[in-house]
């Protein structure tokens, strides 16, 4: 598989929480959704990426080139979006586009400009009068506006209207489309991962739970609702994110098959329900389970 | 020099542009109220004004991009530490160089009697501008605008005692041996070439401010920004 980016058992320890070897790839050509809540560790996944941070053990590679060692050539070929847009908010959205797009040789200034226009950014106006949404689409024509190889997206979406969302949204499908840019796009919406994604990673406290093709994890995936009235609540053990209740349990699991043997095996008369799942009802039930497993 | 480094150190000057009338006019302020509380002492007025422009000016540019977190953008980018703390050296001793070129031409030809004086007093405020600068800078670097600000005030206040207690020293060596360290001066001054005094003040002052630079990158390279 010819990868754009390849994290390899990647460890960053803080005082309170640690990224616990960290693995995965993301194929050139597609969109890689990175989801996970607050604080599980995406952002600082992206900056050891990036190489803004500093990481204790494991390795990662950009294009094949070492992220720490060949972070200016990296960074060239690399179209970033942090979580907070940060600009010069006393000078024009212009100005700023010029300024900061001017580091990168492949920059095109008219591309940057268009984008603007595309957006509906006034480039005469200060970025300290643009609204959230305005500024997140001035950080993607920076980052776009100079033909990166590699988009890497942190929570661009979090904060927006559904309509700028979904704008933005229809923007990175183009981008793949016409500019062939692989996406590495986290976000804790998993809606917007799942409109645009093709690879899905959950990551929960520091720790990657899983990680596959978007549609293999949907058709995997399946949740059940068991009734209690055959005493089968011993079998709650083999699924995931359990719900209990008066009348039953629910919980996932990605191998539906083998649950329905054994359950229809030993309780013949049982009553249960199958339903497809979302990625937000994974990552939900998925940091159900890290927490009980915690406690 | 890379192209990036000229690109940051102009963009230091581009972000002051909106502060252009109030540079002018605390410029005259200080100026006139220097020039008031003692009216011969003109160069010591412009000195100070000038002093002014300069800290508000270092002061203004690290205010800028801790307010607006612009260094983690940069710090994005594929731009060094190592030329962010250059470009920086760079705008601030262009601005340096341009107030010390100003005070040394109100000083020649304001004062025709003695230019040597003159001169020299000139090479002096220089060197005070870069010693004040040369230890300002690093602890920005490496503690950012907010703290380096209330650091700085001591670190200061320390300087000008250090310079005041100096002086007093001096003048009781002078009071109980005689020793007239001022005439000294002025005498090594006169018996020296104006060029070479010139040429080993600025030296030193230029090996200074590389120093400082030196210790900023070491500073900023290490310092964390998220």
């Amino acid at each position: 598989m010819d990868a754009v980016l390849n994290v390899d058992r990647l460890v960053k320890k803080y005082e309170k929480f640690s990224l616990k070897e960290v693995s995965f790839q993301i194929p050139r050509g597609y969109i890689m959704g990175f989801i996970g809540r607050n604080g599980a560790g995406k952002t600082t996944v992206i900056k050891c990426i990036m190489d803004l941070i500093p990481f204790d053990a494991g390795s990662i590679e950009v294009f094949g080139l070492d992220s720490r060692r060949d972070s200016d050539e990296i960074r060239r070929r690399v179209g970033y979006v942090s979580e907070e847009q940060y600009f010069y908010e006393n000078m024009t959205a212009g100005w700023n586009l010029d300024f900061f797009g001017g580091f990168y040789p492949n920059w095109n200034r008219d591309l940057g400009l268009s984008l603007m226009k595309k957006f509906d950014i006034d480039p005469s106006k200060n970025v300290g009068e643009l609204s959230k949404g305005m500024k997140v689409k001035l950080a993607l024509a920076l980052a776009l506006a100079h033909k990166p190889e590699f988009l890497i997206l942190d929570e661009p979406t979090s904060g927006l209207d559904p309509v700028i969302r979904n704008e933005l949204l229809e923007l990175l499908l183009e981008v793949v489309q016409d500019e062939n840019c692989s996406i590495f796009f986290s976000s804790h919406i998993t809606s917007d991962i799942e409109k645009i994604a093709d690879f899905v990673i959950f990551i929960e406290d520091g720790r990657i739970v899983i990680s596959d093709e978007k549609d293999a994890i949907l058709d995997k995936w399946r949740l059940f609702k068991v009734e209690n009235s055959c005493g089968a609540a011993g079998l709650s053990e083999r699924l995931i994110g359990v719900k209990k209740g008066e009348f039953g349990f629910s919980g996932m699991t990605d191998d539906p098959e083998s649950f329905i043997r054994e359950l229809t095996g030993n309780y013949p008369d049982v009553r249960y329900k199958v339903e497809k799942v979302s990625l937000d009802d994974l990552l939900v039930r998925i940091v159900r389970e890290e927490e009980e497993n915690e406690e | 020099m890379k192209n990036e480094t000229i690109r940051l150190a102009v963009k230091d000057f581009q972000i002051q542009v909106k502060w252009i009338k109030s540079y002018v006019i605390t410029l005259l302020v200080f100026l006139a109220m220097f020039l008031l509380m003692s009216p011969k002492q003109y160069q010591m007025a412009f000195s100070m004004a000038a002093l002014v422009t300069l800290y508000r000016f270092i002061n203004l540019t690290m205010y800028e991009d801790e307010k607006n977190n612009t260094l983690r953008l940069i710090d994005s980018l594929p731009v060094g530490r190592e030329t962010v703390v250059k470009a920086r050296y760079l705008s601030t001793g262009i601005l340096t160089a341009a107030l010390i070129i100003v005070l040394g031409a109100v000083s020649f030809i304001a004062d025709r009697t003695d230019r040597l004086a003159s001169a020299a007093a000139t090479i002096c405020v220089f060197l005070i501008y870069v010693i004040l600068m040369a230890v300002y800078m690093p602890i920005g670097f490496k503690l950012g605008y907010i703290k380096a600000v209330n650091v700085n005030r001591f670190v200061f206040i320390g300087i000008f005692l250090l310079i005041g207690i100096g002086s007093m020293l001096m003048g009781n060596l002078a009071g109980q041996r005689g020793y007239d360290a001022a005439g000294s001066l002025t005498s090594m001054f006169a018996d020296t070439s104006p060029a070479l005094v010139t040429a080993v003040f600025a030296v030193a002052a230029i090996l200074l401010y590389i120093v400082s630079m030196k210790v900023s990158v070491v500073f900023y390279k290490k310092r964390e920004l998220f």
